[in-house]
């Protein structure tokens, strides 16, 4: 069974408006890694709220490990395999410090008292925020805010992580960490991830790259693939980052640049 | 046209518990026809730096020098209204500003304020929005109805139909997803190239920076700290990463380069064909079958 099986998606916000999900087929296999991109308006953010019912399909389904988000007695289950991690790191915090904001989800799941002290000292270590747990979340820098957002969802054990633009707040530096988190969540813990970005530099991390264009895939490649295409970026009119220019014109030469695709996949340069 | 400012101070509220000083005792030149990039961190001074230019602010102390024209505490508000007429500017997120119930309404907004002949800006229109990648079909539509990004070049548009000697640019690309970012940083390259307008802008991306600016001024604290080239800046990374600042991308790139294969690079702002040439000449990746 698929982690994530997209049928025949359609999504509008209002009946007058135009589709900005439309006919959506895909799925993603458990522990993979995609990386979805596309223009501002493209539908990639709402494609990613339509994984755990936040949205709901106008047309078509959505299945998470062969359940429907539209089966209501169903949802709660979605809901617990399907975490999300949202854009803005301030918008994410109810609780006084990062451990009671750790615990927040649990409670609410109505997790045994031990249970929850075991998890968090787990989250909170994969995430690298052990040391800030008893600090004020709001005191905290955008990356860390953000691990501390990715360990309150990674508490209850989800088995898909969506990524909504969570990086696209940050500074360099609070790209990196995120960038690096993710890696090992998905690297070591063998979560299934879907994470939206304007970045090219981070899509390239994931192991396959879906392109969102007026609502529909314009094109699911394997990332190996696309360092490969990088005309299949330009044609779409999507600038190319320093380091894949330099790619191309590394290409031209009489040299390869196999080294710089392996630092890229790395994360190297995000 | 050439600017300079010299010891110029700007304090809010002074001689209150609540003086700040914005600007302290900054000198620095701007050559005709040049591009620089005004980096620092959140209220390091930047943007009261450039509003000075633009006549928005006066300094509390020393003065500054717009081609002939000098401005110091005393100088009247109608001497530094006239200076907009002269120095554009692109304010930080310019379509907030927008207002009219027609594009070219807004475009000409701007100019027909500043006194400009409207007969005469009417006919440049074309020309302006072919410039700024704009379809001559949204004229006659609303702002409004533009997406983001049109909406932004509408509203550089109406600085540009000025053509202005001086144009000033606070973070144009802020907000923008990279497309939208690209296509406005070709079009004040290319703006620049043609009409050779002295160009002054702030920005956070630094990636912006190496590939456009020739100079960069280095803000902190209502300072000056810094100022170069953008290959002498980035090449002082610990100082400007002191300074909560980062270096581009490239400058990222090249470094791991020369780390990983002892070559040297001429510059750590080359462009990427130029590297590539650098590379080749040094011959030292993998060569191809």
């Amino acid at each position: 069974m698929e982690a994530v099986d997209l049928q025949d998606l359609y999504f509008r916000y209002k009946e007058e408006e135009s589709f900005a999900v439309q006919s959506v087929n895909a799925s993603i296999r458990h522990g993979e890694w995609i990386a979805v991109i596309g223009p501002n308006g493209s539908g990639k953010s709402t494609l990613s709220r339509l994984f755990n019912g936040l949205l709901m399909p106008t047309l078509g389904d959505v299945y998470i490990n062969g359940k429907s988000t539209q089966t209501e007695s169903d949802l709660i289950a979605i809901r617990r395999d399907v975490g999300m991690v949202f854009q803005n790191p301030d918008h994410q915090f109810v609780a006084p410090t990062v451990r009671d904001d750790i615990a927040f989800g649990m409670e609410n799941a109505g997790m045994e008292r031990e249970e929850m002290k075991d998890r968090i000292a787990e989250v909170s270590k994969a995430t690298g925020i052990d040391h800030l747990l008893e600090s004020e979340p709001h005191r905290l820098s955008g990356g860390q805010k953000q691990r501390v957002a990715i360990a309150g969802v990674l508490a209850l054990q989800p088995q898909i992580m969506v990524f909504d633009e969570a990086t696209s707040m940050l500074d360099p530096a609070g790209r990196r960490e995120v960038m690096a988190t993710t890696k090992k969540l998905h690297q070591q813990e063998g979560i299934t991830i879907v994470s939206v970005t304007h970045r090219l530099q981070e899509a390239l991390m994931a192991d396959r790259i879906w392109y969102m264009e007026e609502g529909q895939l314009g094109f699911d490649l394997p990332s190996e693939q696309l360092f490969e295409q990088l005309e299949l970026l330009t044609h779409k009119n999507i600038p190319l980052p320093y380091v894949l220019q330099l790619l191309q014109q590394v290409r031209q030469t009489s040299l390869q640049g196999s080294f710089l695709e392996q630092k890229m996949k790395d994360g190297l340069f995000v | 046209m050439n600017i300079r400012l010299e010891h110029v101070h700007h304090i809010f509220m002074e001689k209150t518990p609540f003086e700040t000083k914005a600007l302290n005792d900054v000198t620095v030149s701007f050559e005709d026809g040049s591009f620089s990039a005004v980096i620092g961190k959140t209220g390091s001074g930047k943007s009261t730096l450039v509003q000075h230019i633009n006549g928005l602010y006066k300094p509390n102390y020393g003065s500054l020098f717009i081609g002939d024209q000098e401005i110091h505490s005393k100088t009247k508000r109608k001497v530094r209204k006239a200076l907009r007429k002269k120095v554009g500017m692109v304010f930080q997120y310019p379509e907030h500003q927008l207002f009219e119930d027609t594009v070219e309404k807004d475009i000409l907004f701007g100019p027909k304020n500043a006194g400009f002949h409207l007969d005469d800006m009417k006919k440049k229109l074309p020309e302006l929005l072919e410039k700024v990648g704009l379809d001559e079909s949204v004229l006659e539509r609303s702002p409004f109805d533009l997406s983001g990004g049109q909406m932004r070049r509408t509203a550089i548009a109406g600085v540009l139909a000025m053509e202005p000697d001086v144009l000033i640019l606070d973070e144009p690309t802020a907000g923008l997803d990279p497309e939208g970012q690209e296509a406005i940083m070709s079009l004040f390259n290319e703006w620049h190239r043609e009409k050779r307008t002295t160009i002054i802008m702030i920005t956070h991306q630094m990636e912006e920076v190496s590939r456009l600016a020739e100079t960069v001024i280095v803000m902190d604290d209502g300072r000056i700290q810094m100022q170069g080239t953008p290959d002498e800046i980035f090449r002082r990374e610990s100082e400007v990463r002191a300074l909560e600042l980062d270096v581009p991308e490239r400058v990222n790139v090249l470094k791991h380069i020369e780390k990983e294969t002892g070559m040297s690079f001429s510059s750590w702002t080359l462009s990427p064909k130029e590297a590539a040439a650098e590379m080749q000449r040094k011959d030292w990746l993998d060569k191809k079958e």
